[in-house]
């Protein structure tokens, strides 16, 4: 039996009003408690509190924990609940740890293990493999899906912890992402993953002015890591592995282009030369030293020449606008039916 | 504006590229790569072309950027 349609009207709202509130707490907390970090592209370098992650997670939380006393939403709320707990821990432990590059890549892999379980306890609730694509409908991967089933989660909890560098930018391009997902699956009448999907981009507007440009509270590991493991556990519980895909584009670019260039999986602070370098006038600048990692903002100032960090946002926030509608496209090109 | 349009422009359109490249890779696959005979070759051959579309990413973002760098 699905949820009444009440729930699906009141679970933004909510999950809005308790990231807000809950963000406050946290900027107040982290202040006292000195857990700060540099604002990195302004000539003051101000301190701003972080972990705002943990505002997002209780906002998302709270209201799909009372899924649990669905019989129809039990298991799901319970995988996507463990998933983003286990993001949640090991974004925390980066945060104070700093972990290398290619051990944080490995834990979230690990992140998939809920989703199997939840798969192996009950099929019919979270069925697994034959992903949807536009046109061509369900594809035949066997084998392969499943070797490619761990990245479906370490994936976007990656790519999108890769690309929150600048104020406001993970909320935002997040939003575009799910509110493209929740699109698709009203148009397709899959509405199990609607609960997840609205929880999600209630709480990430509820922290967007917080984080929006200047911020005052950053997110830190604790909260893209989490943000994007749940993003993957939609996708893959929804069916929406292919929109997904195609919603989250500008990430993969900027992972690709950051992968291929330094060669591997490395934590950032190991990189000795940094993609972008602010000028005294407080504009930000492509380095032009050949030894600087690709990233997609390096190649947007290149071609753009040197900008502010808002009109940088700007042009990443339209970016993500069209890659949420290449994914909306894309969902209307399912063949009806499946 | 006119410096900002111009990067969203550009970027939208390699991510439209990749995206179109993409959904034709996956129809040549399902429509004619499947009807091969043996399964191994249908693997090895489609594997082979989403390896090749991902190279081909590779490669072309290296282009893109070089171009403009």
């Amino acid at each position: 039996m699905s949820l009444p349609t009440w729930y699906h009207i009141v679970i933004l709202p909510i999950s809005f009003v308790i990231t807000y509130i809950l963000s406050k707490v946290v900027i107040y907390v982290c202040t006292r408690a000195g857990i700060v970090a540099v604002d990195v592209h302004k000539l003051n370098k101000p301190l701003i509190p972080t972990l705002g992650g943990l505002a997002i997670l209780g906002g998302f939380l709270i209201p799909t924990s009372l899924l649990i006393t669905s019989a129809n939403y039990r298991l799901r709320s319970i995988v996507i609940i463990s998933t983003a707990l286990a993001s949640s821990i090991i974004g925390l432990y980066d945060d104070f740890k700093a972990l290398k590059g290619l051990t944080k890549a490995l834990l979230t892999i690990l992140l998939v293990i809920p989703i199997i379980i939840g798969h192996l306890l009950n099929p019919k609730i979270i069925p697994l493999g034959r992903p949807v694509v536009p046109i061509v409908g369900r594809l035949r991967l066997t084998i392969i899906y499943w070797l490619l089933l761990p990245l479906a989660i370490a994936g976007p909890a990656n790519v999108i912890n890769m690309l929150e560098v600048f104020n406001g930018v993970m909320p935002i391009t997040t939003s575009l992402c799910l509110t493209s997902l929740t699109l698709v699956s009203l148009l397709r009448g899959k509405i199990e993953v609607l609960p997840f999907t609205l929880a999600l981009l209630g709480s990430l507007l509820g922290y967007y002015p917080y984080n929006k440009y200047p911020s005052r509270l950053f997110t830190g590991n604790v909260g893209s890591l989490m943000v994007g493991s749940i993003i993957g556990c939609i996708a893959v519980m929804g069916g929406l592995e292919f929109v997904t895909l195609i919603a989250l584009m500008p990430h993969l670019l900027n992972a690709f282009l950051v992968i291929s260039s330094v060669k591997g999986l490395r934590e950032r602070r190991t990189i000795g030369s940094r993609p972008i370098v602010i000028r005294n006038d407080g504009l930000l600048e492509a380095n032009k030293d050949p030894k600087a990692p690709y990233t997609l903002t390096r190649l947007i100032l290149f071609i753009a020449g040197p900008l502010t960090e808002k009109e940088i946002v700007t042009v990443l926030t339209w970016l993500e606008v069209v890659a949420s509608i290449l994914a909306t496209v894309s969902g209307i090109l399912y063949p009806p039916g499946v | 504006m006119k410096r900002i349009a111009k990067a969203v422009l550009v970027i939208s359109c390699l991510m439209l590229f990749y995206w179109s490249l993409l959904i034709l890779v996956l129809i040549i696959v399902e429509r004619w790569v499947l009807s091969l005979p043996s399964s191994i070759i249908r693997s090895l051959v489609g594997l082979s072309l989403y390896g090749a579309w991902l190279y081909f990413v590779y490669v072309f973002n290296r282009y893109i950027f070089n171009k403009y760098s």
